[in-house]
């Protein structure tokens, strides 16, 4: 199962380049897209699922060319925008049969069966009556991936699906989707980096339209290793601390006020800073940095 | 901190409309259409394409009534949207924490779109000004500006209209949270109104129905409906009374309704859906469970595809239940087709029975614009529901051809219309279960709704799905199509007469009231069903365009619509479809244009017909003064085939020449519908002819001396029906063949009357220019239920070869107007002063005939007083059907009289006037005045013929019902005097001098002026005069009197 996406381009009327010669190749898993905001995450989730389409370059699914064949695609196709609405005053129920027959399952107790297999995965089984309208917002995205699971779908895009919900709704969330990776491939973009590092078996970060780096996160974590280094700053003083021509990868409070560095050099680049373990944090802002350089 | 508030959100909302294209499009509409109405009626289009004074103040005011209305629907889409979108977008939770009053913030966001819609406003009065500046106008027809009717217009009827919808529109779309809420207000306000002025009389009823006009135009209307001409150009629009205290009432009932609104409302309602929210335990921790994963199959084959169809189609349909407005849309269509079948025709106060057609005819005429509007309507919010949902990136990746989207959303529009469809067969026929004795026609209602209606509201589903699909915004999209709508009627004032070319329009617009009970839908329902097949395939068209431009996938500009579009016709075969469809109509179009192009299909224009006219005056013009012989008797065989609406009538003419002069040339005119073969007993020749207009010129190889006479024999047949066009007057029953289908002698092409002073005109009397009384006899056949019923005595009837035989002769000579009745018919019969009473009615059409018994008996009773004997034994009413008009006539002893006067709903107690009774003494007085009197062939002859029925008629009707109710029916003649009179250009014609076109003043101004004569010297003396008159020329030929002879015989008034 490989999702390939070869020179893909993508600019909007108003000339803001939203996909910008993207290459990538996915494989079964789960493959975590990081990016910061206005990155292109949504554009190319939006392309991958049919939404719209791209001004050059190829997409090919299991041999699906998405572009031409989107009813093909859509077949396999399982997607959950960052936001979405449902029609009000219709219960989860009622709305998971209607997305059912749409996704092609025949009869209605196939249908019945399916959806309540959905709607345990996801724990909602016992608010099938409510309206989804009514849900909160952990509910809603769990309803939201109840609806992508009923079509057995083989490619799984998910756009941001942890933004506005509460820890314990992340944590169930991420329990789901964890539990539907097995066979499939599973698009995930988030802007947070926890997500990645606790889910993702493959990850790329992108920004301005382009792929900056794709690994494993355990391998792009090794990469850094030796490089991280870190150092405490009396509040205000950052700049002081930091020796000339180095930037920092991040800064954080303590609890004392006092500030956190974290730069990327090759080795100690003064006294007060000791070596750090990397994270997956290390590596995004790493990237970042070095793409604007 | 308040009025700050106030003013930011105001300037913000205001600025929002600004900025919207729609602002622009309403705009632009809105001055471009007013301005070119304007300037077409002030004769921009070229001579004679336009009459009178255009803008005049009653002229602005009459056609700012139109775009008044139409107006109606932008304070319906912005001033809803302004309302709605601060729910739809969920701006309300975050001013709940602002500091503005409700009412501030209402106020705001009421009074921006309010801006933006008087902006709009100006532009039309502006538009409608510059109308009758703009260079090309006729400078005959415009008077000097003046700003005070536009004013008017603005002040008075345009900004309280706006205001009050606007107010409507407002409280429901703030207590609703619907965004469609506005359109049904609006439709809701128009069809109450429609109701209300319905039920109070409108422009004939009195105050309440000018107070209870919501737009105020029922009092302007009630006060100059009866202007002449001359004074709807010069008269001044003074507001009247009765229009300041309507603008009163309905803007203290808007001003209600804001503060009904206000009180409503409050942002703590505003923040969620406006429902007290069950809270929903959040069950994020739990059991972990097993994906149980059964194995499962998909299906995407056409079977599932039928099946999202049909899963698609409930949930628009859920949609549509759940939403509750579409009951109230159903609840006013259904209370408006009841008044239509209860109210009385304004005019005559009278009203038809509730039969099937009639249930079906009004109703059908009046809903069908509404049930388009809701299609439109429906159309968009079902296309956008997703979007307006915020669900459409869920929805649009199932894997779901793009055709079922559309294709489920045409089908709940049918259902849509189907449903207020059926409003009018459930009203029908509650009404008739209510009124008691009618058969309940279940199939006939089917037939006409489904049949005949519903395929163009189906085809205009895929026109309303296309343009909403295209558009992306209903109420843009509403207002287009609702512009296109309307623009399809003005296409004939385009010079686009074919129906090929007039979306959805059928060859004959008034089919819908062409049902009869005695024919059927007789002929016109083949040409009807085959245009709606047309534009139905027409219309597939704009449904595959649907298909391909809906908005499923999101695209950043036209180029990637047009790429997406071009997609999705390339894998799915729709463009081959399209292709192909395109052909096949292109061909379709052609071969009914083709069809419509061959002469036994058309009909010549009215332009042709003067055409060919010119041409033969030219040709012929110097024979007019030729003298003809004239024809002194008929005998004729007239063969009626009603199975296959043919007949055949073989007979001759016996022509005397009754002149001094030898004849040796006749001008003869065959009837020009039919195929006509004519000899002559002795050897004549064709020497000239224009078969345009059947007209052919003979000469005798010996003249006619005079007082000799010559055989005109003649073989005609009907030119058979052709699927578009009806030549036959033969019906599959209740057929009625007139005069017209015979020969007719001399020149016929002279249109103006003489004046009576012209004593030349004595020559001839008014029915015959070739004829002054004839000898008839025939024998006339049908099939074999049918009976056939010509003028004479029946001497004898036998039946042969399944065919039935009738012969009939006059037993004195007759006036050449004739009519051949042939259908299945019962007959009541009753004798009175020595006449033999009949009256032929279609079976089950007995409600009337007492009324016309009852007519007829009172008719011969007070002529044969006061005028003297009845000139025949017998006296036969025959119904024909409606189909071949609504009128009544009189021939010889035969009344033809149109089924419509069968079923005249007559309630008991005189409470309206009889028609039935009126219309049977009317045509019997004609035996006194019409055919013992026989006026000169001159401007006046009315005079003397339906004046006098008429005067006649209301004696009649008085000496019956009494006083109070000929004051009623004298009323009623008086109004029809002032409605025909405004309508006339010119100085009133003296009712001495009334042309054959004027049936205003011989039958309104006459019954009228006759029966005040009456009344001054008494009424023994009048008809004394009236007697001596006739005595002195009844059954004369010529010289035949004029009206100034009765005149002249009126001793002086004091």
């Amino acid at each position: 199962m490989q999702l390939t996406i070869t020179n893909l381009r993508k600019t909007y009327a108003n000339g803001v380049r939203a996909l910008d010669d993207l290459n990538l190749d996915i494989k079964s898993g789960m493959f975590g897209l990081l990016g910061p905001n206005g990155a292109g995450k949504s554009s190319l989730m939006r392309t991958l699922a049919t939404l719209q389409l791209p001004d050059e370059g190829e997409i090919d699914f299991d041999g699906i060319d998405v572009r031409r064949q989107p009813l093909e695609m859509r077949k396999v196709l399982g997607y959950l925008p960052q936001e979405f609405g449902v029609y009000p005053r219709v219960s989860a129920e009622e709305l998971l049969d209607y997305f059912a027959v749409l996704k092609g399952i025949t009869g209605k107790a196939a249908r019945r069966q399916r959806i309540a297999e959905v709607l345990a995965l996801v724990n909602l089984y016992d608010d099938r009556h409510k309206h989804v309208h009514s849900y909160s917002g952990g509910m809603k995205q769990r309803f939201g991936i109840a609806q992508l699971l009923l079509g057995n779908p083989r490619l799984i895009i998910v756009d941001e699906p942890t933004a506005g919900l509460d820890p314990a709704e992340r944590h169930r969330f991420l329990n789901v989707l964890r539990e539907i990776a097995s066979s499939n491939i599973i698009l995930f973009s988030t802007h947070l980096v926890d997500d990645i590092q606790d889910l993702c078996n493959d990850m790329a970060i992108m920004n301005g339209g382009r792929i900056l780096k794709q690994a494993t996160p355990a391998q792009a974590i090794r990469e850094l290793e030796g490089k991280i280094w870190t150092a405490n700053a009396p509040r205000g003083q950052a700049e002081e601390a930091l020796p000339t021509g180095l930037r920092p990868l991040s800064m954080r409070y303590n609890t004392d006020q006092s500030l956190q560095l974290r730069v990327w050099a090759g080795q100690r680049p003064a006294a007060a800073f000791e070596l750090a373990a990397p994270t997956l944090e290390d590596v995004y802002f790493h990237t970042l940095q070095n793409a604007t350089l | 901190m308040s009025a700050y508030t106030f003013r930011s959100i105001y300037r913000f909302e205001l600025r929002h409309w600004l900025l919207q294209p729609a602002f622009y499009l309403y705009a632009g509409v809105f001055t471009l259409f007013p301005m070119l109405a304007m300037a077409g009626a002030a004769g921009i289009f070229g001579e004679g394409s336009s009459e009178g004074i255009a803008n005049s103040p009653y002229g602005i005011i009459s056609m700012g009534r139109f775009f008044g209305q139409l107006l109606l629907f932008v304070p319906a889409a912005l001033v809803g949207g302004s309302a709605y979108r601060d729910h739809r977008y969920r701006v309300s939770a975050l001013l709940y924490t602002c500091p503005i009053t409700e009412g501030a913030y209402l106020a705001a966001k009421w009074l921006a779109p309010m801006t933006a819609v008087l902006l709009i406003a100006v532009m039309g009065a502006a538009g409608l000004a510059l109308g009758a500046a703009l260079p090309g106008v006729n400078p005959e027809q415009v008077a000097a500006f003046s700003a005070a009717p536009y004013v008017q217009l603005l002040g008075l009827y345009w900004l309280p209209n706006l205001a009050l919808v606007g107010a409507v529109v407002f409280a429901a779309s703030f207590i609703s949270r619907q965004q469609y809420a506005g359109l049904i207000s609006l439709l809701a306000v128009l069809l109450l109104r429609e109701i209300a002025l319905r039920l109070s009389g409108g422009q004939h009823g009195g105050l309440a129905a000018a107070l209870l006009d919501p737009l105020g135009e029922t009092a302007a209307l009630q006060w100059t409906q009866y202007w002449t001409a001359a004074e709807r150009e010069t008269n001044a629009m003074t507001p009247q009374p009765a229009l300041w205290y309507n603008r009163l009432l309905w803007l203290t009932i808007a001003a209600g309704i804001g503060a009904a609104a206000k009180r409503r409302f409050s942002f703590r309602s505003e923040g969620g859906d406006g429902r007290a929210r069950a809270p929903v335990q959040a069950r994020n921790a739990g059991p972990e469970r097993a994906t149980p994963h059964a194995p499962l199959a998909f299906h995407f084959g056409r079977a599932q595809q039928w099946r999202m169809v049909w899963r698609l189609l409930q949930a628009d349909f859920q949609y549509v239940r759940r939403s509750g407005a579409f009951g109230i849309l159903l609840l006013v269509s259904g209370i408006f087709a009841g008044v239509l079948l209860s109210q009385m025709n304004p005019v005559t106060d009278t009203r038809v029975l509730p039969m099937t057609w009639v249930a079906l005819g009004f109703p059908v005429f009046f809903l069908s614009f509404f049930i388009q509007l809701v299609t439109f309507l429906y159309a968009g919010l079902l296309m956008r529901r997703p979007q307006a949902a915020g669900m459409q990136d869920l929805l649009h990746v199932v894997p779901a051809p793009d055709w079922v989207f559309p294709f489920a959303h045409w089908l709940m529009l049918l259902c849509l219309q189907l449903a207020l469809l059926s409003t009018v067969m459930v009203v029908g026929v509650a009404v008739q279960l209510y009124r008691g004795h009618y058969p309940i026609e279940i199939g006939h209602y089917a037939t006409d709704l489904l049949g005949f209606h519903f395929m163009g509201l189906a085809a205009w589903g895929l026109v309303a799905l296309f343009v909403q699909a295209l558009v992306g915004h209903p109420y843009v999209g509403i207002f287009l199509l609702l512009l296109g709508a309307l623009g399809l009627d003005y296409l004939p004032s385009l010079g686009i007469h074919s129906a090929v070319f007039r979306f959805n329009q059928s060859p004959e617009p008034t089919f819908y009231l062409q049902y009869s009970d005695m024919a059927g839908y007789a002929h016109g329902w083949r040409a009807h069903l085959a245009y709606k097949a047309y534009w139905l395939l027409f219309a597939l068209l704009p449904g595959i365009g649907a298909l391909l431009v809906w908005r499923r996938e999101i695209a950043h500009s036209m180029a990637e619509r047009r790429a997406l579009a071009w997609r999705r016709a390339t894998t799915g075969y729709w463009g081959v479809a399209g292709v192909a469809l395109t052909l096949v109509f292109a061909g379709a179009a052609i071969g009914l244009r083709q069809m419509e192009q061959r002469p036994d299909n058309r009909l010549p224009s009215a332009q042709e017909q003067q055409v060919i006219l010119a041409q033969f005056r030219q040709q012929f013009g110097h024979l007019a003064p030729m003298p003809q012989p004239r024809i002194t008797r008929l005998s004729i065989e007239v063969d009626i085939f009603p199975e296959r609406s043919a007949f055949r009538a073989k007979g001759h003419y016996t022509l005397i020449n009754k002149t001094n002069a030898p004849i040796d040339t006749l001008l003869v005119k065959a009837g020009y519908d039919e195929h006509t073969k004519m000899t002559f007993s002795v050897p004549a020749a064709v020497v000239a002819a224009l078969p345009e207009l059947r007209f052919s010129l003979y000469r005798l190889e010996q003249p006619l001396m005079p007082g000799d006479s010559i055989q005109l024999r003649f073989d005609i047949r009907n030119k058979p029906n052709t699927w578009l066009v009806r030549h036959s007057p033969v019906l599959p029953n209740g057929s009625y063949l007139k005069s017209d289908i015979f020969p007719r002698l001399g020149y016929f092409a002279e249109t103006a009357k003489p004046p009576p002073t012209d004593s030349a005109a004595r020559a001839n009397h008014y029915q015959g220019p070739d004829a002054d009384v004839i000898d008839f006899d025939a024998i006339v056949s049908t099939s074999a239920p049918q009976t056939a019923i010509a003028p004479g005595r029946l001497l004898r009837q036998w039946e042969s070869r399944g065919r039935r035989y009738f012969h009939y002769r006059a037993d004195a000579p007759i006036k050449f107007v004739l009519g051949f009745n042939s259908g299945v018919y019962e007959v009541l019969r009753a004798q009175h002063r020595g006449v033999d009473l009949a009256i032929w009615h279609h079976p089950g059409h007995s409600y009337c005939l007492s009324s016309i018994m009852r007519g007829l008996k009172a008719a011969l009773d007070y002529n044969i007083a006061h005028f003297g004997p009845y000139p025949f034994k017998e006296l036969s009413v025959v119904e024909f059907a409606r189909t071949e008009g609504s009128y009544a006539t009189t021939a010889a002893n035969v009344i033809p009289m149109s089924e419509i006067r069968f079923v005249q709903d007559i309630p008991p107690g005189g409470k309206s006037p009889d028609l039935a009774f009126y219309v049977a003494a009317h045509e019997l007085s004609h035996q006194w005045w019409g055919n013992q009197l026989m006026p000169a062939d001159a401007l006046g002859a009315l005079m003397l013929t339906e004046s006098l029925a008429e005067y006649t008629t209301a004696k009649v009707y008085e000496k019956t019902f009494g006083k109070a109710a000929v004051d009623k029916f004298l009323n009623i003649q008086w109004q029809r005097y002032l409605s025909g009179k405004a309508e006339e250009s010119g100085p009133e014609t003296d009712l001495a001098y009334v042309a054959p076109n004027q049936a205003y003043l011989a039958y309104g101004k006459g019954a009228v002026a006759f029966y005040a004569l009456s009344d001054r010297m008494g009424e023994r003396k009048f008809n004394a005069v009236l007697r001596a008159f006739l005595e002195q020329y009844k059954n004369q030929g010529p010289p035949y009197p004029t009206s100034l002879d009765l005149l002249c015989r009126l001793p002086p008034l004091d």
